[in-house]
């Protein structure tokens, strides 16, 4: 469905049921507006504005990401009519699926949590957070800090200070 | 303190740890300067792999299933560290005010740990998060109630027991009732947790049926 020129996913967005999402790198997705608006509460609102007769800007999202959000939105759309993971709906197909894309590797993760928050995705940020945060058990602040790319601008009384607080919790 | 970095390293192709101040040190962290050639790279890398990319589509033209394209992630926003955080436990919350000042600010509010708490104790099924909420505000919070109650009940051999710990037994007379109003009062209350506290007790009386 992917095509490269925006000229084109506009034109293609005229089909019926359709709706045409740009990434933040300019990729062009002609998506089944049903499926995507089910679950997406951005584009929802985007389309209900009149943006479905032209291509829906999603600057932050990038292509990779926004092309595994659709394919939920698609399979959670298709098998569970986009009801959450309480309903009966959510089935074991609908679970394996979801324990699959979980398995994708941290930038990938990261990358769908930025792209589910602000598509407005719930199931899909509950699912990629919870596999984050399931990641962070049992680390060191050493190995949280290498996870997230995160410096530590703490001066050393400073860090001393924050453990003692939190020492209850650590040791 | 040294106890911390032995437990927390093990695994670790590290070994024995007897300082773990000089230890910690050691470790590399990407210094500032070299850490802004490493954006410059990146953004190359990105152009590179963009460009790479738009010709292997344009190669496959296949219009079927979308090419997953590889794009650099952008560092996680604080929006989306608060959402992690949201599902995060209690150890984990306090690892991460640890990481930086950034993530300090972030863990210290209370609703993440009024989360890690409720999911603790709607574990046990005994309280529901509207009918807990209005006494563990008036408390001083679920960080409070973490840190100086459920942290050492949850770890039996700990050998100082928390001040509060004196005054009753199990966590039930807490919640039940009994307004023990002397050495808590005397906490202050934390904004956040103050300016829910009415919100909370109202929306909570429906749900406080004794049960």
């Amino acid at each position: 469905m992917a095509t490269t020129g925006a000229s084109d996913g506009a034109s293609a967005a005229k089909k019926e049921g359709l709706v045409t999402l740009m990434s933040g790198d300019g990729e062009i997705f002609e998506v089944e507006a049903a499926a995507v608006a089910a679950l997406s509460v951005t584009i929802r609102h985007a389309i209900e504005e009149g943006f479905g007769d032209r291509p829906i800007p999603l600057p932050i999202v990038g292509a990779r990401a926004l092309a595994l959000a659709v394919e939920y939105c698609r399979k959670h759309h298709s098998l569970g009519g986009g009801a959450g993971e309480d309903s009966a709906a959510y089935d074991d197909e609908l679970r394996a699926f979801d324990h699959n894309l979980a398995k994708v590797d941290r930038d990938t993760l990261f990358d769908l949590i930025e792209a589910a928050n602000y598509l407005e995705i719930e199931g899909l940020l509950n699912l990629m957070c919870r596999t984050v945060a399931e990641m962070m058990k049992g680390k060191s602040v050493e190995e949280l800090r290498r996870t997230f790319d995160v410096s530590n601008d703490y001066t050393p009384e400073e860090e001393e200070e924050v453990r003692r607080e939190v020492s209850w919790a650590l040791d | 303190m040294t106890e911390y970095f032995s437990t927390t390293f093990k695994g670790q192709a590290i070994g024995q740890i007897g300082n773990g101040e000089t230890r910690r040190r050691s470790i590399p962290k990407i210094p500032k300067s070299t850490k802004k050639s490493k954006i410059v790279i990146e953004r190359e890398r990105k152009r590179e792999e963009e460009r790479s990319a738009k010709k292997l589509r344009e190669e496959a033209a296949e219009g079927s299933a979308p090419v997953p394209v590889p794009v650099p992630v952008p560092e996680l926003g604080e929006d989306a560290i608060y959402e992690v955080l949201r599902r995060a436990d209690a150890r984990t919350l306090a690892a991460a005010a640890c990481v930086s000042r950034r993530w300090r600010r972030l863990a210290a509010d209370e609703r993440l740990w009024e989360a890690a708490c409720v999911r603790h104790w709607e574990a046990a099924r005994d309280y529901g998060g509207a009918r807990l909420r209005p006494v563990v505000l008036a408390l001083g919070g679920f960080r409070r109630l973490h840190s100086l109650y459920l942290a050492p009940l949850l770890r039996p051999p700990h050998p100082s027991p928390p001040p509060i710990a004196a005054s009753s037994s199990s966590p039930s007379p807490i919640a039940a009732s009994s307004p023990s109003p002397s050495p808590i009062a005397a906490w202050p209350m934390e904004r956040a947790g103050a300016g829910e506290a009415e919100g909370g007790a109202g929306g909570g009386g429906e749900e406080v049926g004794e049960g």
